[in-house]
């Protein structure tokens, strides 16, 4: 044992010393380009937008909004026609200050709001829209995150497992539960995925289930769909892979294909699957298929009941409270500039709006009285404030859709999580 | 003390460096985890451990080849072992462009061997720390004795980027354009310095005229952009060229201690 334990060591330094001797190839090879910081004006800036982003960058240092706000007019006036968005512009320059970004949530990526043109269009006109949802912050990424270690267990091996016409040179995937298991609880994943998707396992519903798994985890949701949703109704994984398919695929926008499959269901988890049908008639927006779902509800079972209590409560909120009113919003910020934002619960932003409305309309005030309404000292501040005031109202009714559509944003989000996070308990 | 097992992969594992194929390094990676997973000792927890960082770094993938070699146990190891521990990872961290993190485990390294030298060099350089980075490359091309190429040294060191302290920014962006031409950026102060003076002109003119709201309230607003934005716009500045010229001195001097 000691010469094996020599010769190893001697490779093992071997090994080291390999490696060392790369270490300045290594170094040489090396580009920090990505270390340098950089700026430059947003691509496809003409020479008017180039000026105004310098300009910017001597005025505040830093731009809030992405796109910036000398890119934005070009984007609106494609998107929304050119009154409105010299109008959205208003808005947004208005409440581009530190008091009106106050409650604004940055990306965490590169630290800016993310807010194009298509904040000013009014989505809930056609009805709920799916969620286009980056993976990496969303429900089911938390959940992914949160089930590590939950969902491994040795499987009766299905009827796939056991098929005889396997290739001797192959090994079953049974022996590498506790392992595959160890590599997603200590956030190793993509060695869960080399180990699962190399060659060299018999195929089973047992290798289809871990690589689904394993895909889940990594937040490659379609792939892992795809594999969850080839896990044979035999498989001692089959109710687990079915329920969480669906949750994937409500997360991805099909709302209709789960819903009809979880009509066919007939296994033993009823009441999950009357859950997940009314999460799903909530995404599609149909009340009367929600209602039918819900008549099952039990709320006794310790997995379930507070989804299905927040379930109820997002359907009453959905239906049965009055939403805020637009034209309200409007009216207000008409009256007092500013006022239907705070009706539309920014406050921040509304007093932004407030006070540099006020302060044109207070600089137009003094010049009309001393110069007159003819002289231009009045005429230019006072178009600036017009421009602003109609923008204000603009942004207000605007921004009372935009309230809706977070709420019914914040509702989806709800209901995906709602029809996902039980499964967490429900297959523990 | 290894085991077959331990002495196996290692063996595969010198195969696949010199096969240096990507796929073979990811299911070594995995072999090595499985050794950690089953591991009976620390020595064999670490070794695989070890080996399974080296894999990550021959892939190129430096943050999991540091994020391994933080898994280490390093009160379970030799003095040598360690260091060598710790000289991969400021190494894993440099190639990252972790700077901050590579100097940071200069000290703990130490100086015993010319690669911790060149190493600790090109660390301290690209983290800015240009008198430090100069000791260590003086060290690292005298290790064999008087080098020829200390004067080319010496005058790479006496061109190292000129530090800009952010304070002395900060005082001099109370008279503005003087904190940007601070930072070497005179056309910059050109535009900020006719701005800002814009802005007060705007606002003195209409006080002298009688017009106080325009002025106070107009006036008010413009000077706040400009002169708070060249506040802000020459912090940015010191930032800026600290990081870029750390990198842009970093490169040349790894081209200078690297072309023996």
């Amino acid at each position: 044992m000691k010469l094996t334990a020599c010769i190893a060591a001697a490779f093992l330094a071997g090994a080291v010393a390999l490696a060392q001797e790369g270490d300045r190839e290594l170094l040489r090879k090396a580009d920090f380009c990505a270390s340098v910081l950089k700026e430059a004006p947003a691509t496809g800036a003409n020479f008017v937008e180039k000026a105004m982003w310098e300009a910017r960058r001597q005025m505040t240092g830093r731009d809030i909004y992405e796109p910036a706000n000398y890119m934005f007019l070009r984007q609106a006036s494609r998107d929304l026609g050119v009154i409105p968005a010299f109008f959205a512009l208003s808005d947004r320059i208005l409440r581009d200050t530190r008091l009106g970004t106050v409650r604004a949530v940055p990306d965490p990526a590169d630290g800016l709001i993310h807010e194009g043109p298509e904040a000013y269009s009014l989505k809930r006109k056609d009805g709920l829209r799916p969620l286009a949802r980056d993976p990496a912050t969303s429900v089911l990424a938390i959940s992914a995150a949160a089930t590590h270690g939950s969902g491994l267990r040795p499987s009766n091996a299905g009827p796939l497992a056991q098929s005889p016409a396997s290739r001797p040179s192959l090994r079953w995937v049974s022996g590498e539960y506790a392992f595959t298991d160890y590599l997603i609880d200590n956030d190793l994943k993509q060695d869960a995925r080399s180990l699962l998707f190399a060659d060299g396992f018999h195929p089973s519903d047992t290798l289809t289930y871990l690589r689904g798994w394993t895909l889940y985890q990594l937040k490659e949701l379609e792939q892992a769909r795809s594999y969850l949703q080839n896990v044979p109704r035999g498989s001692s994984f089959y109710d687990k892979a079915f329920f969480y398919s669906n949750a994937i695929s409500a997360h991805l926008g099909d709302y209709e294909t789960p819903a009809a499959k979880l009509k066919e269901y007939s296994g033993p988890y009823v009441e999950l699957k009357e859950m997940q049908l009314a999460g799903l008639a909530l995404l599609r927006d149909d009340p009367e298929a929600f209602k039918s779902a819900a008549e099952s509800f039990r709320y006794q079972d310790h997995a379930l009941q507070s989804a299905e209590h927040e379930l109820d409560d997002i359907y009453t909120s959905r239906y049965q409270t009055r939403q805020k009113s637009p034209w309200l919003a409007a009216a207000a910020s008409a009256l007092v500039p500013g006022l239907g934002k705070v009706y539309a619960g920014q406050l921040g932003e509304g007093i932004s709006t407030f006070l540099i409305t006020g302060a044109l309309g207070a600089i137009t005030a003094e010049h009309w009285v001393k110069d007159g309404p003819k002289d231009w000292k009045t005429i230019v501040p006072a178009v600036l404030t017009g421009i602003l005031y109609i923008g204000n109202i603009y942004g207000s009714y605007m921004s009372v859709s935009i309230y809706n559509t977070r709420v019914g944003d914040a509702q989806q989000t709800a209901v995906l999580y709602n029809i996902h996070i039980p499964l967490r308990t429900v297959f523990k | 003390m290894l085991s077959k097992r331990l002495f196996c992969t290692i063996s595969i594992f010198l195969c696949a460096l010199s096969l240096s194929r990507a796929q073979d390094l990811d299911s070594l990676a995995v072999g090595y985890e499985r050794i950690v997973f089953e591991g009976a000792s620390l020595v064999e927890v670490n070794d695989a451990l070890r080996a399974k960082a080296l894999c990550y770094k021959q892939a190129g993938r430096y943050k999991e080849a540091s994020a391994t070699l933080s898994r280490v146990r390093l009160f379970a190891l030799t003095p040598e072992e360690r260091t060598d521990v710790l000289y991969q990872q400021e190494l894993c961290y440099l190639l990252d462009g972790e700077f901050s993190q590579a100097a940071s485990l200069v000290a703990q390294v130490g100086d015993g061997s010319p690669d911790a030298l060149l190493l600790h060099a090109l660390a301290l350089a690209y983290a800015g720390r240009y008198d430090e980075s100069q000791i260590y490359a003086a060290r690292y091309i005298s290790w064999d004795g008087p080098s020829q190429r200390l004067p080319s040294l010496l005058d790479l060191y006496a061109a190292k980027p000129r530090e800009y302290n952010p304070t002395t920014s900060l005082v001099m962006s109370f008279f503005p354009p003087l904190g940007h031409l601070y930072n070497d950026a005179p056309g910059e102060g050109v535009l900020s310095g006719a701005m800002n003076l814009a802005a007060l002109a705007f606002t003195v003119a209409n006080f002298v005229s009688g017009y106080w709201v325009t002025g106070l309230v107009g006036g008010g607003i413009a000077l706040n952009y400009t002169y708070m934005g060249n506040h802000q716009r020459t912090a940015f500045l010191v930032a800026k060229h600290s990081q870029n010229d750390a990198v842009q001195f970093g490169d040349k001097l790894r081209a200078f201690l690297l072309s023996e």
